[in-house]
């Protein structure tokens, strides 16, 4: 394959086989080594057509850690600079987290100054969002200001030991219109119930959850009854459980829709 | 209140038996669990997994239900080296890590012949293991399969379970390892 307009020497020299491929042949074998990040890199530095190919799947997921973006004067910051770079539209997948252990970070209100909230702003295209100790109270009432642009397109939430009152959750999972999976991650020892308050904070959007339910070390049942009573239902066709107290409400009120139950014997995330 | 340790450790999980009658959930199909755990409680000689599955599948009542799928990670396979590991991922075993690792897959027979006696089920052992040694882990699920026919046969009472491949998806580095 040549280009065109090129003499047939030119073309040998500047386009070897590989180079002058059709866009979705060089998609399909990209697409073959999506899950080998080494080779991937390699495929970025062939050529324009197939960094093209790869950087959706190099940049597929991103994560953040929470102390990081406390960090204001650490440089480099990698955040900032793949917002620089224009990578951030790429992501599909955000993970927020905090690995410190003992002393947890709070992802609040007050960590995003404008160096954070400027790249945060540029997920656009996000599928699956994960978020360690998300401090919610903090961002209401202005909570679209910081999380208005995921909506539509997020389709998987999963929180790990989210702060705040049921109808607060609630109301937070209600602002992903299009949201199809949810997971709820607490630690050893299981969650605390807290009380449902505001019953005015009604929750802007009923999302389909048609998708996965992942709950882990999950004991506040009321959180799952309310959010059962504000959303007419929950419709999730795949569940996986672990450590879950009261497993009959997620199954019974998913009687007519659940597809799939995984048994997690261990903790699926090896805690 | 009835329940089971499902687990010998203290990361025991409680499971509580009544919580999981399945019998109103009318689209269930698959029943899926990890490998990892029926091992260690088969080796403890305590069958708390094993009656926890047995109640869990005796209560499903859905006529679509046809399929229990057993999940393979990487740590289930003696010779999966651990992730950033020198290449190749795998490593030959030694005659008694062999035996060690047939024992354990004869044991997980054993535990699913017995669901077998509950209901019947398509029988599927899904190897969710890196790209880099599927075809490895697949392989040594075939031979362990293969040896439980050679040893116990498969029949009407316990078909041949089927072999699956079932891409874990690995997570991505951070994006800053490349920027730094």
């Amino acid at each position: 394959m040549r280009s065109g307009g090129a003499s047939p020497e030119t073309s040998t020299a500047l386009s070897p086989p590989a180079v002058g491929l059709p866009q979705e042949i060089i998609r399909s074998i990209i697409n073959y080594i999506a899950y080998d990040t080494h080779t991937l890199r390699a495929c970025t530095l062939t050529c324009y057509s197939w960094y093209i190919a790869a950087a959706p799947h190099l940049h597929y997921t991103h994560a953040i850690e929470t102390r990081s973006l406390d960090q204001r004067f650490w440089r480099p910051n990698p955040l900032w600079s793949m917002h620089m770079l224009g990578l951030l539209p790429l992501v599909r997948k955000l993970r927020v987290i905090d690995n410190s252990y003992g002393h947890h970070v709070w992802l609040s209100k007050a960590l995003f100054n404008r160096r954070v909230l400027h790249p945060f702003l540029a997920f656009t295209n996000l599928r699956k969002l994960e978020m360690d100790f998300l401090d919610i109270p903090s961002f209401l009432p202005n909570i679209r200001r910081y999380f208005g642009h995921f909506p539509p397109t997020v389709r998987s939430l999963t929180l790990r030991e989210p702060k705040g009152s049921r109808r607060e959750i609630i109301y937070f999972i209600g602002l992903f219109q299009h949201l199809q999976d949810l997971g709820f991650r607490y630690g050893w020892g299981g969650s605390k119930e807290e009380p449902a308050d505001d019953p005015t904070l009604t929750p802007p959007f009923i999302p389909p959850l048609r998708g996965w339910l992942r709950l882990t070390y999950f004991t506040r049942m009321g959180l799952l009854e309310d959010m059962i009573n504000l959303f007419g239902g929950i419709r999730f066709r795949f569940m996986s459980l672990y450590s879950v107290r009261d497993t009959r409400v997620p199954l019974d009120a998913c009687a007519k829709t659940l597809e799939v139950l995984v048994l997690e014997l261990t903790d699926p995330y090896g805690e | 209140m009835t329940y089971v340790r499902v687990l010998a450790n203290d990361f025991a999980a409680r499971f509580f038996l009544q919580d999981f009658d399945l019998s109103q959930n009318k689209a269930l199909r698959t029943l899926q669990f990890p490998a990892s755990p029926t091992y260690c409680d088969m080796n403890n000689g305590s069958p708390t997994a094993l009656g926890f599955l047995k109640y869990v599948l005796s209560t499903i009542t859905s006529s679509a239900f046809f399929q229990i799928i057993v999940i393979y990670h990487n740590q289930d396979f003696n010779g999966i080296k651990p992730r950033g590991s020198d290449w190749p991922p795998f490593r030959e075993l030694s005659e008694a890590e062999r035996a060690e690792e047939a024992s354990r897959h004869g044991q997980k027979f054993e535990m699913l012949r017995e669901l077998y006696k509950i209901r019947d089920f398509q029988l599927v052992l899904s190897a969710s293991v890196s790209g880099c040694v599927a075809e490895y882990a697949t392989q040594m699920l075939e031979e362990a399969v293969a040896e439980e026919k050679a040893k116990n046969g498969f029949d009407d009472h316990f078909p041949e379970p089927v072999v699956l491949y079932d891409p874990h998806r690995i997570q991505r580095p951070d994006p800053w390892i490349f920027l730094t």
